[in-house]
C-alpha cells in the first residue's frame, strides 16, 4: 500500500466520485464541489499567468505597447454587467466578440467546404475499374449526405430515398466511432482501476 | 430527344441557374492566370552547383525561397552538409569573396529546398554562397555569389482566389434570400422531429413542475453551434416564461454566459413576465471540462429535471452528461455539431439534431425572417457545392490538367 499522501488523496477521490454509481451521495456530492472548486481556481491562475500577465500587463505597462489599452478597456466593460446602471456598458465588448465571429467566414469556407471537395475530387482512377467504382461510390456517398442535410425539399420521393442513404451513411460512420472512443475510454477506466490497484494498494504489479 | 427535353425544362430554372453561374465560374477559373503574381527571381548556375531564389509568393513578406541542386555527381557523395550563407547584395567585399557572408543555415544534403526567414527584411536585395562541407566539416566546394534576391508582401494570395469566389457566390445567394424572407416570400423548410420535440419537452416539464436543464456547450462565443445554441435558447427561455416553467443553464465558457444570461433575461421581458426571470438560475460554473461534466451531473440527480438540453459544441463530457441524464428519466434532447460526440448522444438521447441540423433549429426556432432567408441561401450554397463536386469529378475523370489542387491551390497557376 502507498505511503505517498497525494496517491491517498487521488484514490479516495477516485472512489468518491465512482460512487455516483450506485446513486447521488453526500461523498459524490463533496467530491464535486471539491473539483468544481479547485477547477475555477486553477483557471484564475492560469488565466493570470499564462494570459494576463505575459499578453497584457509585461507588453503594456513593461514594454509601453499602448494599443493593449484597448482589449483593457474592452475587459474593464465586461466588469459593468455587475452594475445595473452602467450595465449597458458590457454589451459594448459582446458585440465586438460576436461580431468578431464573421473573420472565421474564410477559414471556414476553405477548410469546410473547399478543401472537403478538393479531398473528395482527388481520388485516383488509375488501375482499371475498380478505383473510378470506388470514386464514385464515394461521390454518391457525399452527395446523399448532403441531401440528407437539404432542407428546402421535404423527403419524400426519391430525394427522400436519396438522403435515406446518406443518413444509413452517417449512421455507419457513427457506429464506426462510437465503437473506437468506447474502446479509449475503456483504456481510461482500465488506466483509474491500476491506479488504484497497483500504485495505491499495491497488489498488481 | 423531345421527352429528354421536356425533362430538362421539369428541372427548375434556379437550379440551372446555379449550374450556369458555377459551370462559368470554373471555365473562367481553370485556363486563366487571374492575377498572377509577380515576383522577382534570378537564377545563378556553376558546373557543381545550381541555385535558384526568389520572393515567396502569397506571404507577407520577409522570406526567400532557395532551390539548389547539387550537379556534380563526385562531389555530391562526399557532400554531407550544405551551409547557406547570406549578405546584403553590394556591401563588403567582391563577388567571389565570402568573407561577408554569414552562415544562415546548415541543411542535409539531401534538401533541395529552403525558405529563408531568418532577419530578412523586404526591399533589400541579399546575395547567397552555398558550400559544401563533408563529414569533418572540411569545404568541398563554394559556390559563386547568387542574387540578388529581394523579398517583398503581396496583398493577394493567388492560393485564395477560389475561396474568394465562393465567398462572394455564398454571400450574394444567402443575402438573396434574406432579402426574398423580408419580403414575406413563403420559404419552404421541412420540419425536423427535433425542433417538435423541444417544444414538446418544455410542455412536460410544465405538467410535472420540474425544470428543464439547458447546456450550451463547451465552446467560445464565436463558434456557430454556440450562436445557433443560444438561437434555440432564446425560444425555449420564452415558452418557459409564458408556460412559467423553470430553466437551469450552468455555463462553462464565461462570455458565452454573459451572453446567455442576457438573453434569457430579455426572453422573460419579451414574453411580459421580467419578475420571473430568477438569476441564480443562470450561472457560470467552471471552466474545466471535467470538473463541469461531474457539477452537471451532481445538478442533475439532485434537480430530477423534466428535460435536458444539450445544444452546441461538446467534447469527451457528451456521454457524461447524456448517460447522467437518461438515468433521471428525463427527456433529453441533444444537438451538436462535433463529429465525433454524435453517437453518444444518438445512443443516450431520445432526439437528435445531427450536424447542420442544430444551425437549421436555430433558424427554424427563431422565426426570425433573416435566419430563414440565411438557411434557406445556405441550402442553395450546398447546391452550388454539389455541383461543383459533381462537374469537377467528371472533368477529372475525363482528364482535364490542374484539377488536383483548383481549390486549393489557386488552380495550378
Amino acid at each position: 500500500m502507498s505511503t505517498n499522501p497525494w496517491i491517498w488523496v487521488g484514490a479516495i477521490s477516485t472512489i468518491m466520485i465512482f460512487t455516483y454509481l450506485w446513486k447521488e451521495n453526500p461523498l459524490y456530492r463533496l467530491a464535486e464541489h471539491v473539483f468544481v472548486g479547485i477547477s475555477v481556481g486553477y483557471l484564475i491562475c492560469v488565466t493570470w499567468y499564462n494570459v494576463l500577465h505575459p499578453k497584457l500587463y509585461v507588453p503594456l505597462f513593461h514594454e509601453h505597447q499602448w494599443i493593449l489599452i484597448v482589449p483593457l478597456v474592452m475587459s474593464i466593460m465586461m466588469l459593468f454587467r455587475f452594475s445595473s446602471k452602467h450595465g449597458w456598458l458590457s454589451f459594448w465588448p459582446l458585440a465586438f466578440l460576436i461580431g468578431f465571429s464573421g473573420y472565421g467566414i474564410p477559414a471556414s469556407i476553405d477548410t469546410n467546404m473547399l478543401k472537403q471537395i478538393q479531398a473528395t475530387i482527388n481520388v485516383s482512377f488509375a488501375g482499371g475499374i475498380i478505383p473510378i467504382i470506388t470514386a464514385l461510390v464515394i461521390l454518391l456517398g457525399t452527395l446523399s449526405c448532403l441531401i440528407y442535410f437539404y432542407f428546402s425539399f421535404p423527403h419524400k420521393g426519391a430525394v427522400g430515398k436519396i438522403a435515406k442513404f446518406g443518413s444509413m451513411l452517417l449512421m455507419i460512420s457513427f457506429g464506426a466511432s462510437f465503437g473506437y472512443t468506447v474502446m479509449a475510454r475503456i483504456s481510461l477506466l482500465i488506466g483509474r482501476v491500476l491506479f488504484l490497484l497497483r500504485d495505491w494498494l499495491g497488489v498488481v504489479h | 430527344m423531345i421527352k429528354l427535353s421536356k425533362k430538362i425544362f421539369k428541372v427548375p430554372v434556379n437550379v440551372l441557374l446555379v449550374t450556369l453561374v458555377v459551370t462559368s465560374c470554373i471555365s473562367l477559373y481553370l485556363p486563366i492566370p487571374l492575377f498572377a503574381q509577380e515576383s522577382v527571381s534570378a537564377a545563378g548556375a556553376s558546373d557543381v552547383l545550381i541555385l535558384d531564389g526568389k520572393d515567396t509568393p502569397n506571404d507577407g513578406g520577409g522570406s526567400i525561397d532557395l532551390k539548389f541542386e547539387i550537379k556534380d555527381k563526385s562531389i555530391l557523395d562526399k557532400t554531407y552538409n550544405v551551409i547557406i550563407m547570406r549578405k546584403i547584395a553590394g556591401d563588403g567585399a567582391v563577388n567571389g569573396s565570402t568573407e561577408d557572408y554569414k552562415e544562415v543555415k546548415q541543411l542535409d544534403v539531401s534538401t533541395k529546398r529552403y525558405n529563408d526567414k531568418k532577419g530578412i527584411e523586404d526591399g533589400i536585395p541579399y546575395s547567397y554562397v552555398v558550400k559544401l562541407v563533408d563529414k569533418s566539416n572540411n569545404v568541398l566546394f563554394t559556390s559563386p555569389s547568387y542574387g540578388p534576391f529581394i523579398s517583398s508582401p503581396q496583398w493577394y494570395n493567388t492560393e485564395k482566389t477560389a475561396v474568394l469566389i465562393l465567398s462572394i457566390i455564398s454571400i450574394f445567394i444567402i443575402l438573396l434570400f434574406i432579402n426574398l424572407a423580408k419580403q414575406g416570400r413563403n420559404l419552404y423548410i421541412r420540419p425536423l422531429a427535433g425542433i417538435k420535440a423541444i417544444e414538446d419537452a418544455v410542455g412536460r416539464a410544465t405538467e410535472m413542475g420540474k425544470p428543464c436543464i439547458y447546456i450550451p456547450g463547451i465552446s467560445t462565443i464565436d463558434d456557430i453551434s454556440t450562436l445557433a445554441s443560444i438561437s434555440i435558447l432564446s425560444k425555449i427561455s420564452e415558452v418557459i416564461a409564458n408556460y412559467q416553467s423553470r430553466i437551469v443553464i450552468p455555463n462553462y465558457e464565461p462570455i458565452v454566459y454573459s451572453v446567455i444570461d442576457e438573453v434569457v433575461k430579455n426572453a422573460y421581458v419579451k414574453a411580459g413576465r421580467p419578475d420571473a426571470y430568477k438569476q441564480e438560475d443562470v450561472y457560470y460554473l467552471t471552466g474545466r471540462q471535467f470538473a463541469y461534466a461531474s457539477g452537471i451531473a451532481g445538478l442533475m440527480s439532485r434537480e430530477k429535471p423534466a428535460a435536458n438540453f444539450f445544444l452546441g459544441w461538446f467534447m469527451a463530457e457528451s456521454l457524461i452528461l447524456a448517460e447522467a441524464g437518461a438515468m433521471t428519466g428525463a427527456i433529453q434532447i441533444a444537438g451538436t455539431d462535433s463529429i465525433s460526440q454524435i453517437p453518444f448522444f444518438i445512443v443516450a438521447c431520445d432526439y437528435t439534431l445531427i450536424g447542420e441540423e442544430l444551425y437549421a433549429a436555430g433558424a427554424y426556432m427563431g422565426g426570425d425572417s433573416k435566419l430563414l432567408g440565411g438557411l434557406k441561401g445556405q441550402d442553395y450554397v450546398k447546391l452550388v457545392l454539389m455541383i461543383i463536386l459533381v462537374v469537377l469529378f467528371f472533368l477529372k475523370l475525363a482528364g482535364v490538367e490542374g484539377i488536383d489542387t483548383l481549390l486549393v491551390g489557386g488552380g495550378g497557376h
